[in-house]
């Protein structure tokens, strides 16, 4: 199996406004967000980190997407250090729903841009922006200003922007997140797509079935800690009569000391 | 360089695309001083007019033969004169104020003779007008003009030759810079309230818009440095806010004719040459990214675009106060430390380039001060753009 990314004992704390220490409820202006986490992907795996709100998923993402840096620890993407943000990014795709597209342009337009900021070749554009549109029908609403689309229309725009430069590593941050079942399904079908085509894909999600459903391998986040980390196949072997849901409630239990079977 | 270009074609795109931000942006700014200043100039030419065919209501008491030849002139002048009795010196009075006469004459009983006489009671004349009304002022002025000829005609009388010494007024004036005085005074207040107005609106937007909208962390996934990135739109940026500067300016000049009996600037034209022209765009041009990146710091300081905008507001309010200290300086008097203040040394090189009246040191440390001042500012936004605090910060 060839690795393609290498977590590696990262931390991140934050310091914390005032207005965030009193929604935080916890003593001092330190946050540690993701405290010593280590794990690594593989070509052609879908790997799911799972967790509760606040747990450090989204921020773990972020440290590899370079949007942030950890304070402790190393990324390596494609073997390529994450410091060199400019080649990471040129191998990685990102996508989150923080993340919004400009709502006065079309997709075209959009799509365009972004593949000229990646330094797409256009003969390369022109084939991969058909096979893209087609596969999510953005063709129906391609010329129409994307501050018109619905919600699932713009997750579906901005899937294909940020796959403009087939990247190796696709990380979702919550992939079917406010999308109607259709949607949902299409989005979890293209990431099947994507693993089958050699890609990694690390998603970040609370929604179990879905871990179970997709991923090869889970993570389990817990206050910025990696409490577990294996194939889903060997974490089902190793509790019979449970499933990622019961094991994932009982780890967060012995976290946390309190009981939520 | 490539990648900064991509995001100027994006951001200027965001403008030019847009046939309704296309006219918000390029053509609003210059039509918009274009009507204001051909409403203003009509008014003023008609109201200008109506006051030279104004005739004026003027009563007079005891008026002496002195004042007869101002009789004969009365048409001439456009006065209507009406002799009346001293009794109603006080219902005159009255009638000024409330503006159904203009002016009341009142001279001495025996005028002429008390001079003649060489009395030594020297003999008056009372003018009563209203200052508050502009017939009335009118009035008064051409009262006091028939006054001056009436006292040079006595003193003809009296064998004193009225012209015993002469005023010649020599008037020394370059006649291109006339109009160029008055371009100085109100160019520079428009100048830098539209390019300060177009950095805000487009500045807020550019930075802490797309924070709000979260379009700025898709943008930071594309494979550029930041400072790619926030000098792209510090250029883009500036295009626009030099386009807000040259519509007004297009505007100002179209509107020049009209304003014309305004200011007095009939058949006077404008001779400004192309190194004026050029001394005028460079300094246009170094406040427009001035103003840029100055407005792009608080922008990215901002967490939205009303906190942008709340920041930029005391910058403008500032901004808009110093072309008021440079309306009615002049030149020659203005210190050169001056010459390095951020903005107002902008100001004071518009004002100096317009009314012809800048030397080429000046001119360079206005240049040379903002090339620095803007060399700050973007090491500032860089910084800025690249801190994880001030970029994600919620």
């Amino acid at each position: 199996m060839t690795e393609t990314l290498i977590v590696n004992n990262i931390t991140k704390t934050f310091y914390l406004s005032r207005k965030q220490m009193k929604i935080n409820k916890k003593p001092g202006r330190k946050l540690v967000a993701v405290n010593d986490v280590s794990f690594s992907t593989y070509k052609g795996e879908i790997f799911g980190l799972l967790g509760p709100n606040g747990a450090g998923k989204t921020t773990t993402l972020r440290c590899i997407a370079t949007l942030i840096r950890p304070d402790k620890g190393e990324i390596y993407v494609s073997g390529i250090n994450n410091k060199n943000d400019v080649a990471v990014k040129k191998r990685i795709a990102f996508l989150t729903n923080e993340l919004k597209l400009e709502e006065q342009f079309t997709p075209n337009y959009i799509y365009d841009y972004f593949s000229k900021l990646h330094s797409v070749d256009d003969d390369i554009r022109t084939v991969r922006k058909k096979q893209l549109f087609q596969k999510f029908g953005i063709d129906h609403f391609a010329e129409v200003k994307i501050g018109e689309l619905s919600s699932g229309m713009k997750q579906k725009v901005s899937i294909a922007c940020s796959l403009v430069h087939n990247p190796d590593i696709i990380i979702f941050d919550e992939p079917t997140n406010g999308l109607d079942v259709l949607t949902a399904k299409v989005v979890t079908d293209y990431l099947i797509d994507l693993r089958n085509e050699g890609k990694t894909i690390i998603i970040s999600t609370h929604i179990m079935n879905l871990v179970e459903k997709i991923c090869d391998r889970v993570g389990i986040i817990i206050e910025g800690r990696l409490v577990l980390c294996d194939q889903i196949s060997n974490i089902l072997d190793s509790h019979p009569d449970a499933d990622i849901e019961k094991i994932f409630f009982d780890l967060y239990s012995e976290v946390y000391h309190e009981e939520y079977a | 360089m490539k990648n900064m270009l991509k995001i100027v074609k994006k951001e200027l795109d965001k403008i030019f695309k847009f046939p309704r931000t296309i006219f918000s942006t390029i053509i609003l700014p210059g039509l918009l001083l274009f009507v204001i200043y051909f409403i203003i100039g009509n008014i003023a030419s008609i109201e200008i007019n109506k006051s030279e065919e104004y005739v004026s209501s003027v009563h007079m008491v005891n008026a002496p033969d002195s004042f007869s030849f101002a009789l004969e002139q009365a048409e001439e002048l456009k006065i209507d004169f009406t002799e009346s009795s001293a009794d109603d010196i006080p219902d005159f009075i009255e009638k000024i104020k409330d503006g159904t006469i203009d002016a009341l004459l009142v001279y001495d009983e025996g005028f002429d003779n008390k001079i003649m006489s060489h009395s030594e009671e020297k003999p008056k004349v009372i003018v009563y007008y209203n200052a508050n009304e502009t017939n009335s002022n009118i009035a008064y002025n051409k009262l006091t003009s028939l006054i001056d000829s009436q006292k040079q005609n006595i003193l003809d009388n009296l064998g004193i030759d009225p012209n015993i010494f002469s005023v010649i007024p020599e008037v020394e004036f370059d006649e291109t810079k006339i109009a160029g005085t008055f371009l100085s005074m109100l160019l520079p207040i428009l100048l830098v309230s539209f390019i300060f107005a177009g950095a805000m609106s487009i500045g807020a937007d550019a930075v802490a818009g797309e924070k709000e909208r979260g379009t700025l962390a898709t943008l930071l996934m594309a494979p550029l440095k930041r400072n790619e990135i926030i000098i792209g739109k510090l250029i883009s940026s500036t295009i626009i806010n030099i386009c807000y500067a040259v519509s007004s300016f297009i505007g100002i000049i179209a509107a020049l004719p009209f304003m014309a009996s305004l200011f007095d600037l009939e058949g006077i034209g404008i001779a400004y040459t192309i190194i004026d022209y050029l001394g005028l765009f460079g300094i246009i041009l170094l406040l427009a990214i001035f103003a840029s990146s100055l407005l792009l710091v608080t922008s990215t300081i901002a967490k939205t675009v009303k906190e942008a905008s709340m920041y930029a507001m005391p910058i403008y309010m500032i901004v808009l106060l110093l072309p008021m200290f440079t309306m009615f300086s002049e030149g020659e008097s203005v210190n050169r430390v001056l010459y390095l203040v951020p903005v107002y040394n902008c100001i004071l090189g518009i004002k100096g380039v317009l009314s012809l009246n800048i030397d080429l040191l000046s001119y360079l440390m206005i240049v040379l001060s903002t090339v620095v001042y803007v060399a700050l500012l973007i090491i500032v936004l860089v910084r800025l753009f690249k801190r994880e605090r001030i970029l994600f910060s919620k």
